[in-house]
């Protein structure tokens, strides 16, 4: 049996030990926010009894941290995929510039390293439009942030935890996760290596499907406004930017304030932005104020830390993603 | 009823098939045993608000030691010690009776802990919540370590300091007549209530730590007379109370903290409902 604490990264396991070569379940049952989600005992049992659990880590999981620590003192092997991703610093609200150059840089570094020579020209178009002077300006301090904050194990929280919604980089982490499968519980290495290719093709196919889907928004309509900065990796590939989040946070268990929704107010007029992205893990009382103090403003509710319900589109890996590429593009068009 | 028709599957293989049952187990018994020793002092001398207070004044403790980086059962100390001494001193400086003083401290402590986090754009802010609940799922040989520790220290404060807490506590001018120093003494209960609590949040959140300190002393009271009678009582209450909570937690996955905290609680409300119907029943007669 092999756990993975969300939902999501349940179904990606379980389409890597595709024909069911391996059991897998979710800890976190379908709705519930990673963020904030309370272990029980016999959730703990259940890891306990797992031959592997595969968690998302970064801290994203912040109140099962203790219980994974325990889980893998008593003998699980536990696999934060998180960790083993190039990993982006979160996006902070008071300091933007710097921030956009960050993930710049990084798009840019991720498209040459995985050799995708199409992406790369469309990321620098995509930055000429933006304005290359100012980003020029920045890119030395750009770079050295980048190197300050990309390493492992650095201070609590500094880099961002939803690398799922980049699927170039949930398919770079697939051939580890398929290690731990063979080494931690006993699934046939030529069976999945089979299960693997396909689906790392299928998550190709998926990158190149949401790039043209995206391709219908122009550049300059490529900005985000968000309840909690979940879409930091969505934003890092497919060449948005995030303009602002509704909660100050990289969690959904901050509170907001004020000061910081006046700012955004402001931004999001200034930029003319038509549209707050909400999710279905948290109220989106907040944004819904804001929406609404704006005028001519709507609130779009994404998935975002877990996949939909039967029948919502969004209840796989790939449907959750096309979903949400699909009410980005929507809203914003 | 699988507890009657089944007990041994109910009450004992949770824990013999499973070690963090018995982690858990061990947890709960020594913040039991930490608290409800200590507590029974709380409920006699009527400082279940400070308990409280101090309960929830180590979280900006907790908070700063997380961003500077130290172990945060210094900085819940640190933040713990802080609230009682800032208590006295509004207290001698105001002519405000006590619970204002406490009142201000506890509303003061838990928003600053808010505010600090809140301020701190590099961390989490959810770490918080991780202590107001505990996380008895995630219990290690560390955390056990630090509970015998301070439950050894605390038993051994109560043996030393016994006849000064007994005369503090009844009698505060036969204190002054005998020597015993009662401020000092007093001084002292709040340290070994300051270490109940801070051995024990981490693992069992601070929701539970409130509960173990007043709630088995508070049963025990009803039943027994003299102090060391009612702390040896609160003790085996709150240990029941964990058992059966922990193992409710386990068959029904409810939240083991608040489910553990209940238990002491409808365990205090049955006693007091069984022994005032048997007293109407005596009087009756």
């Amino acid at each position: 049996m092999v756990l993975a604490t969300t939902g999501i990264w349940a179904d990606v396991v379980s389409n890597l030990a595709c024909d069911g070569i391996a059991d897998v379940e979710a800890i976190i049952p379908v709705g519930g926010d990673p963020h904030g989600f309370e272990p029980s005992l016999q959730d703990r049992e259940r890891m306990d009894n797992a031959d592997l659990v595969v968690a998302n880590g970064l801290q994203l999981e912040t109140r099962l941290l203790d219980t994974l620590e325990a889980v893998e003192n008593s003998g699980t092997p536990v696999f934060a995929v998180a960790e083993h991703v190039e990993s982006i610093p979160f996006f902070v609200a008071e300091d933007d510039h710097d921030d956009h150059d960050d993930h710049d840089e990084e798009g840019h570094e991720d498209h040459d390293e995985e050799g995708h020579e199409d992406h790369d020209e469309e990321g620098h178009e995509d930055h000429d439009e933006e304005g290359h002077e100012d980003h020029d300006d920045h890119d030395d301090e750009g770079d050295e942030d980048h190197d300050g904050h990309d390493h492992h194990g650095h201070d609590h929280g500094s880099e961002d935890p939803h690398v799922w919604f980049d699927p170039t980089r949930v398919s770079a982490v697939l051939d580890e996760l398929a290690q731990h499968l063979i080494d931690d519980a006993g699934v046939d290495r030529d069976a999945i290596a089979a299960c693997l290719s396909d689906y790392q093709a299928e998550l190709e196919a998926l990158d190149h499907e949401l790039e043209d889907l995206i391709e219908q928004l122009p550049a300059g309509k490529r900005k985000l406004v968000t309840n909690h900065d979940a879409l930091g990796y969505f934003a890092d590939r497919y060449g948005f930017e995030i303009i602002g989040t509704v909660l100050p946070s990289i969690s959904t268990l901050a509170e907001t304030n004020p000061a910081q929704l006046e700012e955004l107010a402001h931004i999001i007029e200034h930029e003319g932005v038509n549209a707050i992205f909400g999710e279905t893990v948290h109220s989106s009382d907040d944004a819904e104020a804001l929406a609404a103090r704006i005028g001519d403003v709507k609130v779009v509710t994404l998935y975002t830390g877990s996949l939909g319900p039967p029948g919502s589109g969004a209840e796989d890996y790939v449907g959750f993603m096309r979903t949400n590429a699909r009410l980005i593009v929507d809203a914003l068009s | 009823m699988e507890f009657l028709t089944d007990p041994v599957t109910w009450w004992i293989d949770p824990f013999t098939s499973n070690s963090f049952m018995r982690d858990a187990l061990q947890a709960g018994l020594l913040a039991v045993l930490t608290t409800s020793v200590v507590g029974t002092w709380v409920v006699l001398r009527g400082m279940s608000f400070l308990g409280d207070a101090l309960a929830h004044g180590v979280l900006p403790g907790i908070a700063i030691a997380f961003i500077v980086g130290v172990h945060t059962t210094i900085g819940a100390f640190l933040a713990a010690l802080a609230m009682v001494w800032g208590i006295n001193l509004i207290r001698s400086h105001s002519p405000l009776p006590e619970d204002t003083s406490i009142g201000l401290l506890f509303v003061g402590f838990l928003a600053l802990a808010v505010v600090i986090l809140s301020s701190s754009s590099g961390s989490y802010t959810g770490d918080l919540s991780r202590f107001l609940f505990g996380s008895i799922t995630g219990v290690d040989s560390a955390d056990l370590t630090r509970q015998a520790v301070a439950a050894a220290v605390t038993l051994v404060g109560m043996v030393v300091f016994y006849r000064a807490f007994l005369a503090m506590t009844f009698d505060q001018a036969q204190a002054q007549v005998l020597g015993l120093r009662p401020r000092l003494a007093h001084a002292i209960l709040l340290v070994l209530l300051v270490i109940a609590i801070v051995a024990s949040f981490e693992v069992v959140g601070n929701l539970l730590v409130f509960a173990f300190l007043i709630a088995p002393p508070a049963t025990a009271v009803l039943l027994v007379k003299g102090v060391p009678r009612i702390m040896v009582a609160a003790v085996l209450i709150g240990a029941a109370s964990t058992v059966v909570g922990l193992l409710i937690s386990y068959h029904h996955s409810t939240a083991a903290g608040a489910t553990m905290a209940l238990a002491t609680v409808v365990v205090f409300l049955t006693v007091l409902t069984s022994k005032s119907v048997l007293n109407a029943v005596g009087d009756s007669r």
